[in-house]
């Protein structure tokens, strides 16, 4: 699991989220588990606060996998009806002999987006793009949208808002992403 | 220098309307294309971006020429043409969003294209193309106003040339009836005088024909073509008719109409009888001055005879005609009578060849 998001994402210089369309309410703050992997991970999401102590909208994201942990910002936002998370990956990362490494990485601080889907009993699905239907996509030009080839990788450089225009539209197709990663919340 | 063929070959290519049209579209997508490029490898979708593009910009443009222009601007109805091209511009817009959150979808299925621009930055597109469409529609009528009064202004030099030549061809008839009489009578009788005379004739029968098709001639030419005239005329005329033929004045080598003093010398010949002190006379006195030429003619008349003060007869009409379009403020012609002469005077403007 920890691949498929690796390898499945949308690699973007800017944000998908903005004032207009980050979730201002603390809807995601707690400790979520995912138990479906060989090797058990723990998403645990904590609210940033200003100094004044209002919420800023963004969280601190602490994936912890064998014994190590690795930190993220992560952003819950809202185009229409659907849910996306926002994670920021500040760059390369070192990782230790006998260690997988960390859910994300990126040779460059980028975004990487994923649909949310909330279920019952304080369940979260969290949706991949399919990756490589998108790479297809873009080698046979079906997509447009600013970017940078960089090392065979799409590096997305389209701004805020012409992302959103496009995984609005991109999203409508389900092909568009991968199996759901579950993950279930245990402590608020 | 491009001969008048080539030059006609690209007037009609210029003048052609799919041309115009199709260059004009050319240019526009090939200048979006340059805006709209994204990716230095993705020319393709950025071409089907820009295509995709101007179907709004094309329902603007043709809706504004075909419908707003000619139905409310050339009535002068140009509140309305300002609010209804307001509401296209706006209406352009919106189908410009809808073209690429609907109409791509259905036209390029499997493709994922946005639009990229902002409701405010595609009224700018359109308000662009309004006014540029506008402005080609209104220099391409001012070019078209401009090329038809060119075309009436050369029908009317047609006609006014036609007309000359048809009053000028109206003079030929008389003068050949006249002279071949005057001829066929000495031939009658083997006057010695028959040859002269045809060789005479046959020059001025030159000199009409001919030379005179050209819109001027020489002054000296047209007062030799007179004296021929007179000489012949004397074959006839009886003999104590006096004529005279004066010429004052320097001739070189000014320009004049052709044929414009013979219809007043046949008048003479035609209505020239002894008066009633006994002179039976045609004097002819022409005074070349700097610019302009002074033609006298007076004859002898009988006063008894009713005779209205203006000339008149088909000739001296149309003199008259001919004299109004060529010099039309430029030119004296006046009639008077005596109990004894009948006096014209004619002055035209003389041209002088640099």
């Amino acid at each position: 699991m920890l691949t498929l998001l690796m390898s499945s994402c949308i690699i973007s210089l800017h944000p998908l989220y903005d004032t207009k369309t980050m979730v201002k309410e603390i809807k995601i703050n707690g400790r979520w588990l995912d138990q479906n992997g060989e090797s058990p991970s723990e998403w645990v999401f904590k609210a940033k606060h200003k100094n004044d102590g209002s919420f800023t909208g963004k969280y601190q994201l602490d994936h912890t996998t064998e014994g190590y942990t690795y930190e993220y910002e992560a952003v819950l936002l809202k185009l229409g009806q659907t849910y996306y998370l926002d994670i920021l990956v500040d760059g390369p990362v070192e990782v230790e002999s006998g260690n997988d490494g960390p859910i994300l990485a990126s040779f460059i601080p980028s975004h990487n987006f994923y649909k949310i889907e909330f279920g019952p009993a304080n369940q979260m699905k969290i949706y991949p793009f399919d990756g490589d239907r998108l790479d297809k996509l873009v080698r046979q030009r079906k997509i447009r949208i600013k970017h940078e080839m960089v090392d065979g990788t799409m590096v997305v450089t389209a701004n805020t808002e012409d992302l959103q225009k496009f995984l609005v539209k991109y999203a409508q197709d389900k092909e568009a992403f991968d199996e759901p990663l579950f993950i279930q919340k245990t402590v608020d | 220098m491009i001969s008048g063929r080539t030059q006609q070959i690209l007037h009609q290519i210029v003048q052609n309307r799919l041309l115009q049209h199709s260059s004009f579209w050319a240019l526009s997508l090939y200048v979006l294309f340059k805006i709209f490029n994204l990716n230095e490898d993705q020319s393709w979708t950025d071409w089907i971006y820009t295509l995709l593009f101007h179907i709004s910009l094309i329902s603007l443009v043709y809706i504004n020429t075909i419908v707003l222009i000619p139905y409310l601007l050339r009535r002068n109805w140009y509140l309305l043409f300002i609010l209804s091209s307001g509401g296209l511009i706006a209406g352009a817009a919106i189908f410009n969003q809808l073209t690429f959150t609907t109409l791509a979808d259905w036209i390029f299925p499997g493709y994922y294209f946005i639009s990229y621009y902002e409701y405010k930055d595609i009224l700018q597109f359109m308000a662009a193309y309004w006014a540029i469409s506008t402005s080609l529609k209104l220099s391409k009528s001012w070019f078209s106003i401009n090329e038809k009064e060119k075309q009436i202004r050369r029908l009317e030099q047609q006609k006014t040339s036609a007309e000359l030549q048809a009053l000028k061809a109206q003079l030929n008839p008389h003068f050949l009836f006249n002279s071949l009489n005057n001829i066929y009578s000495l031939t009658l009788y083997e006057d010695k005088q028959a040859p002269d005379a045809l060789l005479q004739l046959s020059q001025c029968l030159r000199y009409v024909l001919y030379d005179c098709k050209a819109p001027d001639i020489e002054l000296q030419k047209e007062l030799t073509f007179l004296q021929y005239f007179m000489d012949l005329q004397a074959l006839r005329s009886e003999t104590n008719l006096e004529t005279k033929l004066t010429i004052q004045g320097t001739i070189l080598d000014q320009l004049v109409s052709p044929l414009l003093f013979l219809p007043l010398l046949e008048n003479a010949y035609k209505h020239a009888q002894p008066n009633l002190n006994g002179a039976f006379f045609i004097k002819v006195d022409c005074q070349i001055l700097e610019n302009k030429v002074v033609f006298k003619i007076q004859n002898s008349i009988p006063e008894l005879l009713p005779k209205p003060k203006e000339a008149s007869g088909v000739g001296i009409e149309n003199l008259q005609k001919r004299l109004n379009l060529l010099y039309p403020k430029d030119h004296v012609l006046q009639f008077d009578k005596t109990a004894t002469t009948f006096k014209v005077n004619l002055e035209v403007p003389l041209i002088n060849p640099q």
